[in-house]
Formats: C-alpha cells, sequence, structure tokens
C-alpha cells in the first residue's frame, strides 16, 4: 500500500480546527445518544463522498444529481430482490451494473457540458429520473413505491440486524475509500486530475478525455449505487422521494466541501461533521433536516472557496473577469500540469 | 382546453422567475438558484398576510415582496459577494443551498401544505362551456406581460440599464469607470428576487403552491433560462410558458412528470448543439460569447 498516499490537499489545522471539534461532538453523541443507527448513516454518508469525490473532487465536474445513481441502486435492489428473488449480493451486483448502465447512457451527452452547464443538468436529470420511477408504474409501482418482503412465513431472506447493517455499510465506506485511494494513487488518477486542471490540454497530450470522463462517471455512480442498495434493503419500503431526495446530492456535496475534494482523507471528516449535525436534529421534520444541510453547504462552499483567492487585480470586487487574471489560476494549471504530465508518463502519482 | 388555460397562467407567473434569472445572469455572471425559494416566499407569505394577517391582497403581496427584496439584496451584498471570481460551481451550490434554506424555513413555519390565495376574480368565468377559463388567467398573463415589458424597457432604455449593460460587458472597464459593479449586482439580485416574488404571488392567485415544490420550480426556472439562451429575457419568458404549458397538456395524456423528462433532454441537446446564442461559461466564471 505504499502508492496509496493519504492526501490533506489544501487541509490545514487552523483552517480545520472546528472540522476535528466536530469530530469528538459528533463522537460523543454516537457513544452518548444515537449508538449504532448513527454509525450506520455516517458509514453511508462517507461511502456517498466518496463516491462524489470521484467525480466532483478529482474529475472537476461537480455534479449535483448524483443522487440518481443512489436512488437507480436502491430500486435496483428491490427490483431484483423482490420480483427477480435474487440473493442479497447478486442484487448489490445488479445496481451497480444498472448505475454503470446509466452512467454510460447519460455519462455522453452530460459530460460534454461544463462547469454551470452540467452541475445544472445533472439535477435535472436527477429529478427527470426520479419523475421517471414515478410514473413508470409497471416495475416500479409509480409513487406507490416497492416493499420488499422481510418477514412473514416465507421471507425472501434474513434481514440483517442494526448491527449488521453498520458493519455492511462499514465495508462500503472501506471499499470506497480504498477505490478513492487507489485512484488518486494511479496514472488514472493523474489524467482525471489533468482534466479537471485543463481539458484541453489533456487533450492535447493524448489523453482520452471522455473515456476517462465516463468512467469516473461510472465508477462513482457504482459507488452510488451500491449505497443505495444496502439503503434500499435497509428501509424495505422504497418510493421516489425518499430515494431519489435532492437534497441528498447537495448532502455529498457539502461533505467534499467541508472536508477538501480530490483529497482520500476529507471526504470522510465532511461525512463526520455532517452526520453529528444531522444527528442533532435526526428526530425533527424534513424541513428542519434542510435548513442543517443548506447551512452545512454555505458553510462549506465558503470555507471550500478560500483556496481561489480572488485576484489582486483593479477590482477585486468584480465577478466573473477572465480567469488568466489570478495567480491561482496559472499556480495551478502551469506548475500543477507538468507534475501531472510526469506521473502520467512514469505511471506514478502526480498529486 | 381547461389544462391549457392553467398552464398558460402557471407559465406566465414562473416565467417572471425565468426573466429574474436571465438578467442576473446577463449581468453578474451568476446562476442563482435560489430564485425558485424567492417564488415560493412570495406566493406563500402572500398567503400568509393575506389569509393569517387579514391584509388587503394588495398589502399583503407588496410586504411578501418586499421581505424578498430585501433578503435578496442583503444575501447577495453580504454572502453571496464573497464568491466573486470564484469557480461558478461554488455560487450554484450556495445559492442552491440558500434557497433550500429558505423554502425549509417556510416549511417549519408553513408547513408543507398547499396554499392558494382566494379571489374574486377565481370566480368570475370569461368562458363556462366546456371548460372553466376565470379572469385569474388572462389577468395573470396581462400583468406578467406588463411587469416583463418594464423590466426590459428599464434595462434598455433608462440610465439604470445602461449602466447595468456596461457592467454586464465588462465589469473591470465599468468598475475603472467608476460604476460600483457590486452594488448593482446587488440592485440586480432584489430585481430578480422581485420577480420571482411577484411570479409566486400570481402563481398562488390561481394555483395551490407548497414549500415543498422548490426542486420543482428551480428545475423550470433554470432550465428555461437556459434553453432561452441565457441572455434574451423574451426567449427565457416564452420558452417558461412553453415548457409550463406543455407540461400541463402532458398531463391529460402521459402521467405527471412526464415534462421533466422532455424538459431536460431538450436542454441537454440545446447545450449540445451550443446554440450561438448561448453565452458559454468558463469553470472559473468568465462569460464569452
Amino acid at each position: 500500500m505504499s502508492r496509496v498516499e493519504v492526501h490533506l490537499g489544501k487541509w490545514s489545522y487552523k483552517k480545520g480546527t472546528y472540522l476535528f471539534v466536530a469530530l469528538v461532538i459528533s463522537s460523543a453523541l454516537e457513544l452518548l445518544f444515537k449508538g449504532t443507527s448513527s454509525l450506520a448513516e455516517l458509514f453511508l454518508l462517507v461511502t456517498l463522498s466518496q463516491s462524489w469525490n470521484l467525480i466532483g473532487g478529482l474529475t472537476g465536474y461537480s455534479s449535483l444529481g448524483q443522487v440518481a445513481f443512489f436512488g437507480i441502486g436502491a430500486y435496483a435492489m428491490g427490483v431484483s430482490i423482490e420480483y427477480g428473488h435474487l440473493s442479497f449480493a447478486t442484487s448489490l451486483a445488479v445496481a451497480a451494473v444498472a448505475a454503470v448502465l446509466f452512467a454510460l447512457v447519460m455519462g455522453v451527452p452530460l459530460l460534454s457540458l461544463r462547469g454551470p452547464y452540467f452541475a445544472v443538468a445533472t439535477l435535472v436529470a436527477s429529478l427527470a429520473v426520479s419523475e421517471v420511477f414515478s410514473w413508470y408504474s409497471s416495475v416500479t409501482p409509480g409513487g406507490v413505491g416497492i416493499t420488499i418482503t422481510t418477514y412473514g412465513t416465507s421471507p425472501i431472506m434474513a434481514y440483517p440486524s442494526t448491527r449488521g447493517f453498520v458493519l455492511i455499510y462499514l465495508a462500503l465506506a472501506v471499499v470506497a475509500t480504498l477505490s478513492v485511494a487507489f485512484v488518486v494513487s494511479s496514472p488514472l488518477g493523474g489524467a482525471l486530475r489533468l482534466i479537471r486542471e485543463n481539458e484541453s490540454i489533456a487533450r492535447s497530450v493524448g489523453v482520452n478525455t471522455r473515456l476517462y470522463k465516463v468512467a469516473a462517471f461510472a465508477a462513482s455512480g457504482a459507488i452510488a449505487a451500491l449505497a443505495g442498495g444496502v439503503f434500499g434493503f435497509q428501509q424495505v419500503a422504497l418510493d421516489p422521494n425518499l430515494v431519489f431526495n435532492p437534497r441528498l446530492s447537495l448532502t455529498m456535496v457539502a461533505m467534499v466541501l467541508i472536508g477538501g475534494g480530490g483529497t482520500v482523507l476529507g471526504p470522510i471528516l465532511g461525512a463526520v461533521v455532517v452526520t453529528a449535525a444531522l444527528s442533532v436534529v435526526g428526530g425533527h421534520s424534513n424541513a428542519t433536516q434542510d435548513v442543517v444541510v443548506a447551512l452545512i453547504s454555505i458553510l462549506g462552499v465558503l470555507r471550500h472557496a478560500e483556496s481561489f483567492p480572488p485576484p489582486s487585480g483593479p477590482s477585486p470586487q468584480v465577478p466573473g473577469s477572465d480567469p488568466t487574471t489570478d495567480p491561482e489560476f496559472y499556480k495551478r494549471s502551469y506548475v500543477y500540469i507538468p507534475k501531472a504530465l510526469r506521473a502520467l508518463r512514469s505511471g506514478g502519482n502526480g498529486g | 382546453m381547461g389544462n391549457l388555460a392553467i398552464g398558460v397562467g402557471q407559465g406566465a407567473a414562473i416565467a417572471l422567475a425565468t426573466v429574474g434569472f436571465t438578467l442576473l445572469w446577463k449581468v453578474s455572471g451568476v446562476v442563482n438558484l435560489s430564485l425558485g425559494a424567492y417564488f415560493l416566499g412570495g406566493g406563500l407569505l402572500s398567503w400568509l398576510f393575506d389569509s393569517n394577517f387579514d391584509l388587503p391582497l394588495l398589502s399583503a403581496v407588496s410586504l411578501a415582496v418586499t421581505v424578498c427584496v430585501l433578503l435578496a439584496y442583503l444575501l447577495q451584498a453580504k454572502v453571496i459577494t464573497v464568491l466573486t471570481q470564484r469557480p461558478i460551481f461554488y455560487n450554484i451550490v450556495l445559492t442552491y443551498a440558500l434557497g433550500l434554506g429558505m423554502t425549509g424555513l417556510l416549511g417549519i413555519f408553513l408547513t408543507s401544505d398547499y396554499r392558494s390565495i382566494p379571489v374574486a376574480l377565481g370566480t368570475t368565468y370569461l368562458v363556462q362551456d366546456g371548460f372553466d377559463l376565470s379572469l385569474v388567467t388572462p389577468a395573470t398573463v396581462s400583468i406578467s406581460l406588463l411587469v416583463t415589458l418594464i423590466i426590459v424597457l428599464l434595462s434598455e432604455r433608462t440610465s439604470f440599464g445602461l449602466v447595468v449593460r456596461a457592467v454586464s460587458s465588462d465589469k473591470v472597464l465599468a468598475t475603472i469607470s467608476g460604476i460600483n459593479s457590486a452594488r448593482v449586482v446587488a440592485i440586480t439580485s432584489a430585481i430578480a428576487a422581485f420577480l420571482a416574488a411577484a411570479g409566486g404571488a400570481l402563481y398562488a392567485v390561481s394555483s395551490p403552491i407548497s414549500s415543498s415544490s422548490y426542486d420543482q420550480m428551480t428545475l423550470y426556472i433554470a432550465a428555461s433560462a437556459i434553453v432561452g439562451g441565457l441572455g434574451s429575457l423574451w426567449r427565457g419568458y416564452f420558452v417558461t410558458m412553453m415548457f409550463v404549458t406543455l407540461g400541463s397538456l402532458l398531463e391529460l395524456l402521459v402521467p405527471s412528470g412526464v415534462i421533466d423528462v422532455v424538459v431536460l433532454a431538450v436542454m441537454v441537446v440545446v447545450l449540445s448543439v451550443r446554440f450561438d446564442f448561448i453565452p458559454r461559461v468558463s469553470s472559473r466564471g468568465s462569460t464569452t460569447r
């Protein structure tokens, strides 16, 4: 595992003090009040944040519709178990395959968009997918949803205990984190970061950007779908409002922004903060949880934006001017890109 | 025909928010997804002031719109401006989160129940033969068109419009010329919020509105503005009318929600083809044509 390097990115202890405080508070809350159910939520969020990290943090394609994969995974799981009578493991595989297929179909048109267009298009896509599952009633009973039979005289399979789900979520979180760590330290990670920094240069040096982008999109989708599959099985009753909730996409973004995008450790820290905050309002209404998610997202954006100082041009208050006036642009492009290129050529880590 | 009337009325109301979205985009390059929240805020606060505080409708709407306008100005001047010249994705996430927070607060205090403002026009029918066409629809469309016309004239024929266009075309040069760009953007945000809140109030007069509709409204506003070209107020207006009316009509043929898929498909096709009228935006916020 020597090649697996834990990147702290732009993390600094000064800026991150409150995250460690949150970590301590969160841990205390876990032990005192919530017990294993909150741990399950923590590991679920770690998995999802790592999923978003692959496409948003590493590749720079900031999706606001990652929940589509989560929902597809949940429904694939539900349909496989309830109608296909497949095993839990096989159903999980079906969920991942369904997400990959969706990523391949949607990835080509969506990944041709950049910046705000990609973000808005993915948000709209997730809403559209949710609507499809709401009205396509022949397989997914529409808005009523699916109920997986886990009880009675002939349950389809044994339903794990809460502790069992914690272990399953933990395994997913470990797999997701190791996957990101592997990608970060591999030539694939170098190519993805090169795409993030300057896609034109990436193309000009021979990187098949479309292939890499779709691969990252599919991999991140598969991870989210696995989490969705387990979540769907845990919830037993699935409906579009539950598993295609756009708040979850925003939560994924917030976790990565708080912890640090394109890193291995950052999303985990972000998940800890979000879990701690949501634990406090766990018993409250969806509206209250929306407010909490919104506040966390705002904090995450403001914290993360610090890593992009405004240019020192004639007016620092002017929005939307030429990015090449930003010293950070040169720092991130012309200094960084040769490192990434060297990494690509040598097959090592370009970070 | 009843669905057509409903669609046109709702489309005219939502189109006002699209005009605000487009205007703000032109001036600041900000994709402000929180306008969906101002839309809902305008409708729900109007209902609150009208039904619970027994204010006259006009006063209730004015008060609701004023609250939204002040909030938008303050948030732009104090919060969103912090992200100036940062990657535009931050603006998107921040404004979406701000909208989510605002609609969450509306949900906490007003619940997510659907509310509508009863008006006398709603029971005065122009046509009642086969389908009911009350005066609300033509009134909504008329007010919406009039407000949009005023905004277009304001942006094209007044000195404020000249300042707005200067900031829109070159912010650095505008600032060097003595224009306070940040204030212009904040005022434009307030105008956009005014349009969205007024649209929400118009919507609540003709149809029930809920704080849980934030994503749906955001979808229509953002997608319509993008498909409309993100530069033309009238194009954004009429694309919204088209989408919402189409959705209302499609409800007769297919289950509700299909329109979202149609909207997505149209938007992706338009963006992929890259029509010339869509200004391209770099990942760090600068717009080019």
